[in-house]
């Protein structure tokens, strides 16, 4: 009866946890696809790939490489770039995601922000790769830009997720 | 007693892993790529795909629309009374300077006739609204809301009051895609209005930003030039306004010089646009008899 109850309540907290972050999926993929001047537009960070890495670094979490694969397709579709460009980008950083879990945990707030530069900068980096490829980027320097205002959004966008697990976590308790 | 979980044979409970999963992601990530340069296939793909999302998109584009709106709606009566009075004025003057380009543009046919030439004249489609704009690589261009249902192909120009805007890469059913010509791989056939020196202007893919090509290094040109489309490519109609010269770098080292222009049209703060084609050659007009034009293009200031 007991353990019942104890699968219970684990597939409950997944169901809501599963909720969390289809949410914070949404939110962060609707704000990416709201125009501020094309100016700004160039060199904005992608919510969604923050999104992606915070979930991926998280120990349980339901965002695995496929999850991630299927939300940088949507994200492909959405801001008009080459098919499979995000998708692949956002299967690698949550495959780096994974790998790095432990070792995030471990890791000190001005080291995480470092890992997560160079993550996303590698990502970045990637992306003009395929775009000097595909039709000839423009300069690197946007591809710059990008990754160092994702890197300053990161410790907001931890503290935007980790009040959203606290609140999971006690949505979970009372279910 | 073992856990439920672990009663199932290892093969099936281990899965994949994490590098197989990511390796598989990428080669289909690569499949993709490839597939969509191009491809009809995967222009229908995206298109369907596009279609699904466009109630999003244009959900998402309705608070913008919707605080400028209320903008609008705060201007005092004053300052409405001044824009009606400016826009008559306006008018006037637009619909003198209409009747003595008919005029003209008589005598233009006639000599082109004469000339064995046809008439250059500009042919509108359709009205066309920006649904959503492009991200990352796709940054210089955009969605909008027509497509071959509405008589949009493939290769027409979209233009705004202020010039050339872009033109028509691939186009779905009810939306389609637009490049600027500031995406990279955009070429514009161009002339210089002081001058007449003709040359292509090749989007960087950077914003209000875009280089004008085969330029010599002693060729007569300044900053705050304009430049206007040649009509050589048959898809923008010839004299219509494109970009503005922004600076001229000659060096002694190349046979060119760099000429860096600002386009005329920008499409922040913009939403309707009209697609349109030259009326002599070109765009072959599609099978579907195009819809009558319903309003003018935008003219937000």
């Amino acid at each position: 009866m007991s353990r019942i109850s104890l699968l219970d309540r684990r597939s409950n907290r997944q169901v809501v946890q599963a909720r969390g972050v289809l949410l914070s999926l949404a939110l962060a993929i609707t704000l990416d696809l709201i125009s501020f001047g094309s100016s700004f537009d160039t060199v904005r960070p992608d919510l969604a790939l923050l999104v992606v890495l915070y979930w991926s670094t998280r120990n349980r979490s339901p965002v695995n490489i496929g999850t991630a694969w299927f939300v940088g397709l949507l994200h492909d579709i959405a801001t008009l770039t080459p098919l499979g460009l995000n998708a692949g980008l956002y299967c690698l950083t949550a495959w780096v995601g994974i790998g790095l879990r432990k070792r995030l945990e471990a890791m000190p707030i001005p080291g995480e922000l470092l890992l997560v530069l160079l993550i996303l900068l590698g990502g970045s980096m990637l992306s003009w790769g395929v775009g000097l490829l595909l039709d000839g980027s423009p300069s690197p320097q946007t591809h710059l830009i990008g990754p160092l205002l994702g890197t300053l959004c990161w410790p907001l966008v931890l503290l935007l997720m980790r009040s959203l697990s606290t609140r999971r976590r006690r949505v979970g308790r009372y279910d | 007693m073992q856990p439920v979980a672990s009663r199932d044979p290892a093969l099936f409970r281990r899965g994949m892993s994490p590098g197989s999963k990511c390796l598989l992601g990428l080669a289909l990530s690569a499949l993709l790529l490839v597939l969509d340069g191009g491809n009809q296939w995967s222009a229908t793909l995206r298109n369907g795909l596009e279609r699904l999302i466009a109630p999003l998109m244009i959900a998402l584009e309705l608070p913008g629309e919707a605080a400028r709106e209320v903008g609008r709606g705060l201007s005092t009566q004053g300052e409405l009374l001044r824009q009606i009075a400016r826009l008559q004025r306006e008018n006037d003057d637009l619909r003198t300077t209409a009747r003595s380009l008919d005029i003209l543009q008589r005598e233009n046919d006639e000599l082109r006739a004469v000339a064995g030439l046809g008439a250059e004249r500009l042919s509108l489609r359709q009205t066309v609204q920006l649904i959503q704009r492009g991200r990352g690589i796709a940054s210089q261009r955009f969605l909008i809301d027509a497509g071959t249902r509405k008589g949009i192909r493939a290769g027409m120009a979209l233009v705004h009051p202020e010039g050339v805007v872009g033109q028509v890469t691939a186009a779905g059913e009810t939306t389609a895609d637009v490049a600027l010509v500031t995406d990279t791989g955009q070429n514009t056939p161009v002339e210089l209005v002081r001058t007449g020196l003709r040359g292509v202007l090749v989007g960087e893919g950077l914003p209000d930003r875009a280089n004008l090509r085969f330029i010599a290094s002693n060729a007569d040109v300044q900053p705050g030039d304009q430049l206007v489309t040649s009509g050589l490519d048959g898809v923008y109609p010839a004299g219509m306004p494109v970009a503005t010269v922004v600076s001229v770098k000659r060096d002694a080292q190349s046979d060119f010089a760099r000429v860096i222009c600002k386009p005329a049209a920008s499409i922040d703060g913009r939403r309707h646009f009209a697609v349109v084609v030259p009326a002599s050659g070109g765009v072959t007009p599609p099978h579907t008899p195009a819809p009558p034009v319903e309003t003018p293009a935008d003219t937000t200031p």
